[in-house]
């Protein structure tokens, strides 16, 4: 507890630790705050608890290895994460994807978008005290991730990606069981909406809770649903459209405010935008090869690679210098942005919506201290 | 043989009443722990359910006996007392806010509960008709009154439970904890002094009698609301349990408490919520009153009916529990000052009205 005195009256400050072991943080994140009352007046973001050093061991594997490391980068949307290396390796190579590998991809994108949101949905509601939903989005996630592990063989470490195309194709009957887990997911989205969208608590909790305009998100390098929160048109998957984005069609859901509850609705938006997508591509996908030959590791130069992660947009600088190991593997991780704005943001918030917010910017250390 | 004991009593009245009060505590304080336990239970399962989960269902059948598990595991555990505690204190202050909840019981009709049930026996063990005369202890004149007092010591015991612990969860749970209830002690007390002008008695027997020909439900729902919701706040529950958001501040005032010290301290805040349930049954839904149940007794089914009654207000908490999320602070606190306390005064002004017209159409004494 420390003591500041100010002219004309005595200020008491408390300062709060938060975190690494607390149980409402993501992970083993540490917030200092300081508070005046119960009024946030400074947090100092401290972080690197998992610092695992991905980065580094990226350098002592060869290509094929890696993408094993990448996707425990954040286990909730392991496959993005694969993704954007795959993709900064195909960009070093010049490889060609064929055309069912690159809708294969999608289909694996948006399944895991959808079950990367719903544990974030759950680990919201629980934050703001509703623990009621925290089982219903993690049943719901469940549907989807059995959908992945009959995709990949795996429930959440996908290792599915590989350059030039995906590891395997679908098995028989897939689009039926999708349709079915699908079918049951936004049968639940309507509860979900019905639950919050008229719970005067929850509406209490989030309208105009740590608005943020468009311009300081933009600033703070924001991306992905927090950027779109704050009415930000930017959806990498429509304004640079890679694998099949550009043969389907589906909206880009914006908030107004930026505030916590627009955070919410544009994630829950996503998540229907996503099933919209998923069933797209299960009548579109066209029949063919699912991947190349490519050659086991690129010649000397530079890629990069960035796709819309569930966060945000996630990007790997990739320095190949011919051998079989990369050069420099550098990774750009949406999460790690959004938690560092923090002190620049909640300032004025109360500290009970501490958690709140920082749940509503959906933080996954993993990829944060990667 | 009974007989004589009766007359012997009666003719030592300090004896008699010291023994009445003795039976009727004891009888009292096994339903009630017992009940709190059956809530404690019926939540787990109830909350479960709503989650989609299935709640305990491996120790016995259903998982009923869970929570003699988790009791027997949480007494088995190492009471932990933080070094910038004072020891003594910090170990004497659960055992008193339990104490205070369980002080209750001499004012609810709980003793009136079990011993009337017992008698069924009554054919198999005459003896037990001796039970009739343990009930009268719960006969205050100014019940509804001693209610008050003793739930009024409350956020007095939780600040300083949260100040010994000397821990900054604790201490902000705490101060949130205190300005909380007695914030919401004010419109509490104006919703139950609407139900006190309405019944004229501050007697909870009187109060259920006068409910004879209509409920108060009927008769003032807006005092019913009003009570509900600071009942609810009262019981520091969801979505009123700030003091323990463990999202926030860990568990609040209980943060450092471990093993029995931690039962001690749930147990009271369940038997608190188990009475702020029982109270809803006895001011508005007319307590014991009801049609006699098929396949009971006549002197049976009126405690059923207040079991069942308080059951359903239980179900109540638990549903709302479900339902919704936590209020922040300040909204609490701006919900209780700017809503509920303008709305009680008016709404007493009202029900003197009501009471004033009642009474001059001759409808009500």
């Amino acid at each position: 507890m420390t003591e500041e005195k100010q002219v004309g009256r005595e200020v008491r400050k408390l300062v709060i630790n938060v975190g690494p072991q607390h149980p409402s943080t993501h992970g083993p994140m540490d917030l200092i705050v300081t508070v005046e009352g119960e009024t946030i007046v400074d947090v100092d973001v401290v972080l690197g608890y998992i610092h695992r050093g991905i980065e580094k061991l990226c350098e002592l594997r060869n290509y094929f290895q890696i993408p094993t490391y990448l996707n425990r980068l954040c286990y909730v949307s392991g496959m993005f994460w694969e993704y954007g290396f795959v993709k900064a390796v195909e960009e070093i190579m010049d490889a060609k994807v064929p055309e069912r590998g690159e809708w294969l991809r999608v289909i694996a994108c948006e399944l895991t978008r959808i079950a990367s949101h719903l544990i974030w949905f759950s680990a919201f509601t629980a934050d703001v005290g509703l623990m009621t939903l925290f089982p219903w989005g993690l049943r719901d996630r469940d549907r989807i991730i059995d959908l992945l592990e009959m995709m990949s063989g795996q429930r959440m470490t996908f290792g599915y990606f590989r350059v030039g195309g995906v590891r395997y194709d679908l098995p028989t009957n897939f689009d039926v069981y999708a349709e079915k887990a699908i079918n049951y997911v936004e049968k639940h989205l309507e509860e979900y909406e019905k639950v919050i969208y008229n719970n005067p608590v929850f509406l209490a909790r989030t309208v105009d809770i740590c608005p943020v305009p468009a311009s300081k998100a933009i600033d703070l390098g924001w991306t992905g649903p927090m950027l779109r929160a704050s009415g930000v048109k930017r959806d990498l998957r429509r304004d640079e459209p890679y694998a099949a984005y550009e043969f389907l069609d589906f909206e880009i859901p914006v908030g107004k405010k930026g505030d916590t509850y627009d955070r919410v609705y544009v994630r829950l938006e996503e998540i229907k935008q996503s099933i919209n997508i998923v069933r797209q591509a299960l009548k579109r996908i066209p029949s063919g090869p699912y991947q190349t030959r490519s050659l086991l590791y690129p010649p000397p130069g530079i890629g990069y690679g960035w796709v819309e992660d569930s966060r945000g947009e996630c990007g790997y600088m990739v320095v190949s210098d011919g051998t079989p190991k990369p050069y420099r593997v550098k990774i750009r991780s949406p999460a790690y942005i959004h938690v560092m704005s923090i002190p620049n943001v909640i300032k004025g918030s109360k500290i009970a919506d501490l958690y709140a917010i920082l749940g509503s910017f959906d933080p996954c250390l993993g990829e944060i201290d990667r | 043989m009974i007989d004589s004991i009766i007359t012997y009593l009666k003719s030592n009245p300090l004896l008699a009443d010291s023994l009445r009060v003795v039976v009727a505590m004891v009888f009292a304080l096994i339903f009630m722990l017992l009940n709190a336990l059956i809530f404690i239970y019926v939540e787990r399962k109830v909350w479960a359910r709503t989650m989609q989960r299935m709640g305990p269902t491996y120790v016995g059948k259903w998982g009923i006996l869970q929570l003699i598990a988790d009791f027997v595991k949480v007494l088995n555990k190492e009471i932990i007392i933080p070094a910038k505690a004072n020891r003594f204190a910090f170990l004497a202050m659960p055992v008193f806010i339990t104490a205070v909840s369980l002080l209750l019981i001499i004012v609810m009709p709980y003793d009136y509960v079990v011993a009337y049930t017992l008698l069924i026996f009554q054919p198999i063990f005459p003896a037990i008709s001796i039970l009739k005369y343990a009930v009268v202890s719960s006969y205050f004149q100014y019940g509804v009154l001693l209610i008050f007092v003793i739930l009024s010591f409350n956020p007095i015991f939780i600040l300083l439970t949260g100040w010994i612990s000397n821990n900054k969860y604790s201490i902000v749970g705490g101060f949130r904890a205190a300005a909380q209830l007695l914030s919401f002690e004010v419109p509490f007390l104006l919703s139950v002094a609407a139900v006190v002008v309405l019944t004229g008695s501050l007697n909870l027997y009187e109060i259920v009698e006068k409910q004879k020909s209509m409920w108060l439900i009927f008769l003032a729902p807006l005092t019913f609301i009003l009570f509900l919701i600071t009942a609810i706040a009262e019981a520091e529950r969801t979505p009123f349990d700030i003091p323990d958001a463990e999202s926030e501040i860990i568990a609040g005032w209980n943060t450092e408490y471990s093993a029995s010290p931690f039962l001690l301290l749930i147990m009271g805040m369940y038997v608190r919520a188990f009475v702020s349930a029982t109270l809803l049954a006895i001011f508005f839904f007319g307590g014991w009153l009801g049609p006699t149940l098929p396949g009971f007794l006549a002197p049976m089914s009126g405690p059923l009916w207040l079991m069942i009654k308080t059951y359903f207000f239980m179900f109540l908490y638990i549903l709302i529990r479900a339902a919704f999320p936590r209020y922040r602070i300040d909204q609490l606190l701006s919900l209780s000052w700017t809503k509920l306390l303008p709305l009680s005064v008016a709404n007493l002004l009202i029900v003197i009205a009501v009471k004033y017209y009642l009474m001059s159409m001759g409808l009500m004494s």
